[in-house]
């Protein structure tokens, strides 16, 4: 499923500010999109009009090509795809444990397969896959959701969302509030999750650049509803000036531009701290005078 | 769907009716709510609608946000109006089938929907002038003299005021909650009446759960600055009773008087 914006205006006053002002964005199937600003730059707003929870109060959204709130459909058939929206577009909303209720962490993970209509047999499969997914031992099904630790309450909710097995699945700063390492593990969880299954789409919200060069193919910054710069993290974090935008370099991306005024061009294709690291020692060997001083 | 839910919200502003103190405002509306009941004649809901649009005027408020505080009520007021209409008996005018419309019924209809008008606007106007804090701290001091008898007062104009405060914060949590179910698959908007009570479980428990979280962190910032309930408390914000309160008082208690001396005199 390809998602596409076009020219998306969007703000909660009528006569307020706009809280998204003409954004234009093409979601190709099965990318990895990273989407970067500081507080208030309208990241959250921007991906409810993903799934259609909000609706472009100017531009409009394309779901393979067609536009679900097309206002020349029925009544019916607008409603018809905006359910259809919302189940294969999965958003996993800022602090998502603050969703959980059920009894029972099999039950929470359970509550959107069940919303689906699905046969019990495929609900238990699909509550055992994204459990799995998430690294959630199989002893953790019949505990309460709010006996667990923080970082277990996150993957149980997030395993929630990943159980519609949605085509897209989008996360709303999913790290906020983990640990160093409860942050590595979900990271790398998701980087699986996407390696399983190539067609599947990750849209990926967070204001931690580190992550975004880890996660993103792509990355997108906006800053007060505009979108003002996008392309490869590490282009962008070697190019761009992040903190004009409230935002900060990962400090991979940090060292090589320290190097770069200091006369050491090192080439890199990720900000990986591992190839940042090989290709520092491969330009060090081309000759290049650094430290030596 | 929790957009409209702002009845009675506080409308800053430096007007007259704004710049009163609390306990007058409170006062004079509990004056013109017991005058609002205890009169029945016409010409004495007219002096205190007299008096209502003036203070409205005083107040310097946008008429829209009036409105949305009485739109509410409209149905309320209809469906009481038109039961007097049909129901009460006395001399007869009309008959539509088998309904009366009688004299008796019409001017109650009139009298009803006009007390329920005057009442709601009475306290729009003084929740739309007044800060909560400041409400709550009228509250406070005009029920001070029930510390006596060991009523907690002050913790209870404190409960009100924390209610208050945190009702905005509910109603985006509850927004925020609905669109993670419904990015779930749930659906809050139709279904048997049953179905929908049950839809709504998955949006009360974690609500429930957050407020709790909530209050328990509220309390214990609360304790971390010192605080120890009423006693011995001083106020940043002191109440300042002054010249304009007497007089308003005394004027809202002169339209209460005379629209009972008006039913004395048979107007």
């Amino acid at each position: 499923m390809s998602l596409q914006l076009e020219e998306v205006f969007f703000r909660y006053e009528d006569q307020g500010p706009w809280v998204l002002e003409g954004i234009s964005l093409e979601i190709p199937r099965g990318s990895t999109l990273g989407i970067a600003g500081g507080t208030g730059s309208g990241k959250t707003t921007l991906l409810m009009h993903l799934n259609g929870l909000l609706l472009p109060q100017k531009g409009r959204l394309l779901v393979d090509g067609e536009d679900p709130h097309d206002p020349h459909l029925s009544r019916q058939k607008r409603a018809a795809r905006r359910r259809w929206l919302r189940r294969h577009v999965g958003l996993v909303f800022q602090y998502p444990e603050n969703q959980l209720f059920e009894e029972t962490v099999e039950k929470d993970i359970a509550f959107g397969p069940k919303n689906l209509g699905l046969p019990e047999a495929e609900i238990q499969a699909r509550v055992e896959r994204s459990m799995a997914a998430l690294g959630l031992s199989f002893d953790l099904k019949g505990r309460s959701p709010f006996q667990l630790s923080g970082g277990q309450m996150r993957r149980v909710a997030v395993a929630g969302v990943l159980a519609m097995e949605p085509e897209v699945l989008v996360l709303d700063e999913p790290t906020a509030g983990l640990d160093p390492l409860g942050r590595q593990e979900l990271l790398q969880l998701l980087l699986t999750w996407k390696k399983d299954h190539p067609l599947r789409t990750i849209i990926y919200v967070s204001h931690r650049m580190d992550e975004m060069a880890l996660l993103a193919e792509r990355l997108v910054v906006i800053h007060r509803g505009k979108i003002v710069a996008q392309g490869p993290p590490a282009r962008l974090f070697l190019q761009e000036d992040l903190f004009r935008w409230g935002l900060e370099p990962p400090p991979t991306a940090q060292l090589l531009l320290g190097l770069k005024t200091r006369g050491l061009e090192a080439q890199v294709d990720r900000l990986d701290p591992r190839e940042v690291a090989l290709a520092i020692a491969r330009a060090r060997q081309k000759g290049a005078p650094c430290g030596k001083a | 769907m929790w957009q409209g839910l702002t009845l009675g919200q506080y409308w800053p502003g430096h007007s007259f009716l704004h710049r009163l103190d609390p306990r007058t405002k409170i006062l004079a509306v509990g004056l013109l709510i017991v005058a609002l009941f205890g009169t029945r004649s016409l010409t004495g809901y007219g002096l205190v609608a007299l008096l209502l649009f003036w203070s409205t005027f005083l107040a310097r408020l946008p008429i829209a946000k009036l409105w949305r505080g009485l739109r509410p009520i409209l149905i309320l007021v209809l469906v009481t109006a038109l039961i007097n209409i049909f129901t009460l008996p006395g001399e007869v005018w009309t008959r539509m089938g088998p309904l009366t419309i009688t004299r008796e019924g019409v001017e109650m209809a009139i009298l009803l929907s006009l007390r329920l008008v005057l009442l709601v606007w009475a306290t729009t106007l003084m929740t739309l002038t007044t800060a909560p804090l400041q409400l709550t701290d009228g509250l406070e001091t005009l029920f001070a003299f029930l510390k006596k008898v060991r009523v907690p007062v002050h913790e209870m104009a404190l409960m009100m005021a924390i209610a208050l405060r945190f009702i905005p914060t509910l109603f985006e949590e509850a927004d925020r909650i609905q669109k993670a179910q419904m990015s779930r698959g749930a659906d809050f908007e139709s279904g048997s009446l049953p179905q929908r009570v049950k839809a709504l479980l998955p949006l009360l428990v974690p609500l429930f759960v957050s407020s709790f979280r909530r209050a328990e962190e509220l309390a214990l910032a609360m304790e971390a600055r010192a605080y120890t309930g009423g006693k011995g408390r001083t106020r940043y914000r002191r109440l300042r009773w002054t010249v304009r309160d007497t007089l308003s008082l005394a004027l809202v208690l002169l339209v209460g008087a005379g629209a009972f001396a008006l039913k004395a005199v048979g107007f």
